[in-house]
């Protein structure tokens, strides 16, 4: 058989600053680096590399780079080399092809062709050192009128709500997709931070119960893990339609990722295949949608709000509108950026529409119907900044979930191979040796520490705008201009053209 | 303010200084040193006369050590000790205590050899008063006889050795070291230093002659200097006469004290429990005097301390070959070679009691310390702990605690 | 008194504490020119049960027996209570390596013994171990 396979990158080691020590070795899981005793030096397979960095950083000398394999096929703009190599793999396997993480493709990125205001001669610039500056938000439903007593207090019952103090979450990872340990930073993080983390499909770990306060339990398809104490544990309870990374089909974590406490959580057997199928089997229909809405809060006593997610898909506007009347509390809608543990490659690069279109488009509909109010939404698919959340939070978001940007703080290379098991970073495996990796102390101070800094950098952008509070960015599309987007982009997104007053 | 009065003034000394101060800061504290000088280390006097070190740094603490703890140093030798006043009197002077130590240590033994008085140059080695006669004595060159193939005879000769080559070591012993090596060590240990040093083994002195030894088997060596080496016998003196239990040496509890109130005694002068025969023995050895004079301190000062872990031991690298052993060598004896090294390991009831290493003695503390907490051996297997040990033979929680928190010794 | 202590539960046995310790005490500014082609010998030393790693170095007890051994005063505490070596003073008797219950001292190919010294004898100043492990399995605190 003739392999077919090119290697996709090239270790370089520079011999003059290697002094042997070995880390490399030790610590990639993909078997790169040996010792070659004889020889007296170090020796890479390149063809096993992922780029996951992980000796590069390690490296104490810095004498190691990971490039492009420059092994170049016959340039050709349609015939890419990468549909070439792809169709090699399949043709010897006969294989869906799987990926991890979200789309790399060269659609465009929205966010990275909006552009902020800032305040200069009227309506000044607010210092954020100076003044207070409200970056609190509460998602779920909003009352449409308040009444007040004789004192003043409030005495409509107000529905329940979230409490965040900045508008971001940490978007669904299943426990078994990602390690305990990168729970246990999540869960840390979110606590420490006043926000909250989600669980995914793979039920919610008991050791984890401690930080319900900050917890949202999500109901996928598959049911995993779901029970009266998930339920009752929850802040709050996430109905998961779909995912942006795969919309339409529900999602696969291999038998072989099923052991001990993964499958205890999910509560299926160990070793078997974990697959969510497409629909929920008893939504079949808004109103079935409706009526699951309705049981998840009887049964919780209508004290959680409950969180609907979709994939953002090209008729993303009527469901929301759907799911807006459908007594959900808030509407989270995950772009076709958003990550995932594995997806099938055609899948995840092809289906799906981007967030900030659809976040445009679902905010003007549930505005133009009145509903707007009846639920908050938050987006996700691709947060990689916090330029991302104030234009998101512009375009109509009352908050965002950040997936893949978490796992980057927590040392994420996004070389995009958790489907093999085999994170070097100890994120997106359940060996227990790599797992250690990730010492959660570490990894939830790193997560705080990102956070703290958006927050700050939030409030910077803000104070800039003149504006001192996230409700008075929401939906504030006159804050943001396009450049270089096309009429239709614009009309979409409901913004102004750069240059356009 | 309490009264502490330390006779002696050497290692065993120095562990009850820093075992009264850590319980009693202010503390008067007066030492009376026979010998005259202030603390040095007598271990240290063979690698003087070898020039590993110098005799500056044999005050291995400083010549100001007791200037530095606040503590008065009187060179006199103590004469009396009166109980029943609380007194010691030392060259006319009288000496008040409350608490007091005897660390009077021990003297070489001198048999009364038919024709000594004959000898010349005739040395012990034991003092740095020894140790600077004797190279006195080298430095004018010629042949020595070293009577004693013990620890201070053989170290004696490493001295030596930067004067001469002319070196006889005679013992009645059928080998040298034969208190501190096994039969198979020491039979290694001579095998290794036979083309260094002349052995004269199984050879009882019969007399001297002038500048020859002559003995029981009719051999005669002639020498210039002659050292002898033949051990040494615990100065028990002032305390017999005043009625303290005396075996071969003071003998002491744990606690360090004798049978007299207020009466404490440490070092080489006394018989105290060693933890691995558990039985009162004179151990004569560097740590035990340490440990034992700062468990008499503490005691002395009202803090309650007990001196259970005390075990033989010994370290030393004579002529390049490196001997370590803690123990008793008793029980069920396991062999093993690596490379040119030769190791053993003595167990009984699962616990080991001993262990002898020539050559490489990494991480052999970690074998003493099974000894001393008297910890089971387990699963261990004996050859492999020979061969080599690390923290990782400990019992997980024991090792976790040790490298991750508090962790007593 | 600030100590080294180790979380086993997170040492990935990556050795990276060995070439960095190696690095501090080789008073070399520059790491490569420190390491390349030596074969070191560094005061903390990764060790195995065959389950889990861990890093030992000198625990700087409080009640240290290598001194009690020690017949040449090379070993003694200094005033913050760590345990300083003089290499000067050593006159490789090995006393102190018959008494270390961890294994953590050693005598070198000089001939004289050589442990962990908190950092406190080269120019890092803190322990750079601690301050190299990538997973916080090396910590330098109080307890």
């Amino acid at each position: 058989m003739i392999d077919y396979n090119v290697a996709p990158f090239e270790v370089v080691r520079d011999y003059d600053k290697c002094v042997n020590c070995r880390v490399c070795e030790r610590q990639c899981s993909n078997e790169v680096h040996h010792y070659e005793e004889g020889f007296g030096k170090m020796i890479s397979d390149s063809a096993k590399c992922v780029d996951c960095q992980r000796c590069v950083c390690l490296c104490p000398t810095k004498a190691l780079k990971i490039v492009p394999n420059q092994n170049a096929f016959r340039p050709n703009a349609n015939w890419q080399q990468k549909y070439l190599t792809e169709i090699y793999k399949q043709a010897e396997s006969g294989g869906v092809l799987l990926s991890s993480m979200g789309n790399p493709e060269p659609f465009p990125v929205y966010f990275d062709k909006i552009l902020i205001n800032a305040s200069q001669v009227t309506n000044p610039s607010i210092d954020p050192l100076r003044e207070p500056m409200e970056t609190r938000v509460f998602l779920g439903a909003k009352p449409q009128t308040i009444e007040r007593d004789a004192e003043g207090k409030i005495v409509t019952k107000l529905p329940p709500r979230l409490k965040l103090s900045m508008p971001v979450m940490f978007s669904a990872m299943s426990y078994g997709s990602i390690s305990y340990n990168a729970h246990a930073a999540l869960a840390r993080a979110a606590e420490a931070l006043g926000i909250y983390y989600n669980t995914g499909e793979g039920g919610l770990h008991k050791d984890f119960y401690k930080y319900s306060a900050n917890t949202i339990v999500q109901v996928a398809s598959g049911r995993f893990g779901v029970h009266k104490d998930y339920l009752e544990d929850g802040a709050a309870i996430e109905i998961k339609i779909g995912q942006g990374a795969k919309p339409g089909i529900g999602g696969h974590l291999p038998g072989a990722k099923i052991v001990g406490d993964v499958s205890k959580t999910r509560m299926i057997p160990e070793g078997s295949d974990a697959v969510s199928p497409a629909p929920h089997h008893d939504i079949y229909s808004i109103e079935d949608l409706r009526q699951l809405v309705y049981s998840i809060k009887e049964a919780t006593e209508y004290k959680k709000p409950v969180i609907v997610k979709i994939a953002a898909v090209h008729n993303v506007a009527a469901i929301a509108s759907g799911i807006a009347r459908s007594g959900a509390d808030i509407i989270a809608i995950d772009g076709f950026r958003g990550g995932t543990g594995a997806a099938p490659t055609r899948i995840r690069d092809n289906v799906g529409i981007p967030i900030e279109l659809a976040l445009g488009s679902v905010d003007e509909r549930l505005r133009e119907e009145n509903i707007r109010d009846n639920v908050s939404l938050v987006v996700a698919g691709s947060i990689r900044s916090s330029a991302d959340v104030v234009k998101a939070i512009c375009l109509g978001a009352d908050a965002v979930y950040i997936g893949s940007a978490s796992l980057v703080a927590m040392g994420c290379h996004l070389c995009r191979t958790c489907n093999y098991g085999k994170c070097n970073w100890g994120i997106a495996t359940q060996r227990p040796d790599l797992v250690k990796r990730l010492n959660p102390d570490i990894a939830a101070e790193r997560l705080i520490n990102m956070l703290t800094a958006w927050n700050h950098e939030i409030q910077e952008m803000m104070g800039g705008m003149g504006i001192n509070s996230i409700e008075a960015l929401r939906g504030n599309r006159l804050m943001l201009r396009g450049v270089g987007l096309n009429e239709r982009e614009l009309a979409v997104l409901g913004i102004k053209h750069a240059g356009e007053v | 303010m309490k009264k502490y009065v330390l006779i002696g003034g050497s290692i065993a000394t120095e562990g009850a200084i820093e075992g009264i101060l850590s319980a009693d800061k202010n503390a008067d504290i007066t030492v009376l040193c026979g010998e005259k000088r202030p603390l040095y280390s007598r271990p240290l006097i063979s690698y003087a006369l070898e020039k590993k070190t110098t005799d500056e740094k044999m005050y291995f603490h400083g010549e100001d050590y007791y200037e530095k703890k606040g503590v008065k140093a009187v060179y006199a030798v103590a004469e009396k000790i009166d109980p029943a006043e609380k007194v010691i009197i030392a060259e006319g002077k009288e000496y008040p205590y409350d608490e007091l130590l005897v660390a009077t240590g021990s003297k070489p033994f001198v048999p009364p050899i038919k024709g000594l008085e004959s000898v010349g140059k005739k040395h012990t080695f034991y003092t740095m008063d020894d140790m600077l006669e004797l190279r006195a004595d080298l430095e004018k060159g010629g042949k020595v006889l070293i009577v004693g193939a013990g620890l201070i005879g053989m170290k004696c000769a490493e001295g030596v050795k930067e004067y001469t080559d002319d070196i006889v070591i005679a013992d009645m012993a059928p080998r040298p070291l034969p208190a501190a090596t096994t039969p198979e060590a020491g039979a290694i240990v001579q095998e290794r230093l036979s083309s260094i040093i002349d052995f004269r083994l199984n050879a009882a002195l019969d007399h001297f002659d002038g500048n020859k030894a002559v003995f029981g088997s009719g051999e005669e060596v002639t020498f210039d200097i002659l050292v002898l080496a033949l051990g040494v016998r615990p100065q028990v003196g002032l305390l017999k006469e005043i009625g303290a239990e005396v075996n071969r040496g003071i003998i002491v509890n744990e606690k360090m004290q004798t049978n007299l109130p207020h009466i404490y005694a440490a070092g080489d002068v006394v018989e105290s429990y060693e933890a691995v025969g558990e039985s009162k023995r004179l151990l004569q050895l560097f740590p035990s005097a340490y440990l034992g004079g700062k468990t008499a301190g503490k005691n002395m000062a009202g803090e309650d301390s007990r001196f259970l872990t005390d075990i033989p031991m010994n370290a030393t690298n004579l002529f390049g070959v490196r001997i370590t052993s803690a123990g008793l060598f008793v029980g069920e004896k396991t062999e093993v070679t690596v490379g040119e090294d030769y190791r053993a390991l003595y167990t009984e009831g699962g616990v080991i009691k001993g262990f002898i290493l020539i050559g490489d003695s990494a991480r052999a503390g970690i074998l003493t310390d099974f000894i001393r907490k008297k910890r089971p051996i387990g699963d261990l297997c004996a050859k492999e702990l020979l061969a080599g040990r690390d923290l990782s033979v400990y019992p997980a929680e024991e090792r976790r605690a040790a490298l991750g928190g508090k962790y007593e010794i | 008194m600030k100590k080294i202590y180790v979380k086993e539960e997170w040492c990935l046995g990556c050795h990276l504490c060995e070439f960095e310790c190696a690095y501090a005490n080789s008073g070399i500014g520059n790491i490569v020119l420190a390491l390349k082609d030596k074969e070191i010998d560094p005061n903390v030393k990764v060790l195995s049960d065959g389950k889990i790693t861990f890093a030992v170095s000198c625990r700087h007890c409080d009640e240290p027996l290598c001194i009690s051994a020690c017949i040449s005063g090379a070993l003694s505490k200094d005033e913050t209570g760590a345990v300083m070596v003089d290499r000067s003073k050593c006159v490789g008797c090995g006393s102190c390596v018959m008494v270390c219950p961890y294994g953590a001292v050693r005598i070198t190919k000089e001939g004289t013994a050589n442990k962990c010294q908190l950092c406190m004898n080269n120019s890092c100043g803190e322990p750079l171990c601690a301050r190299k492990c990538p997973n916080g399995a090396i910590v330098y605190e109080e307890k």
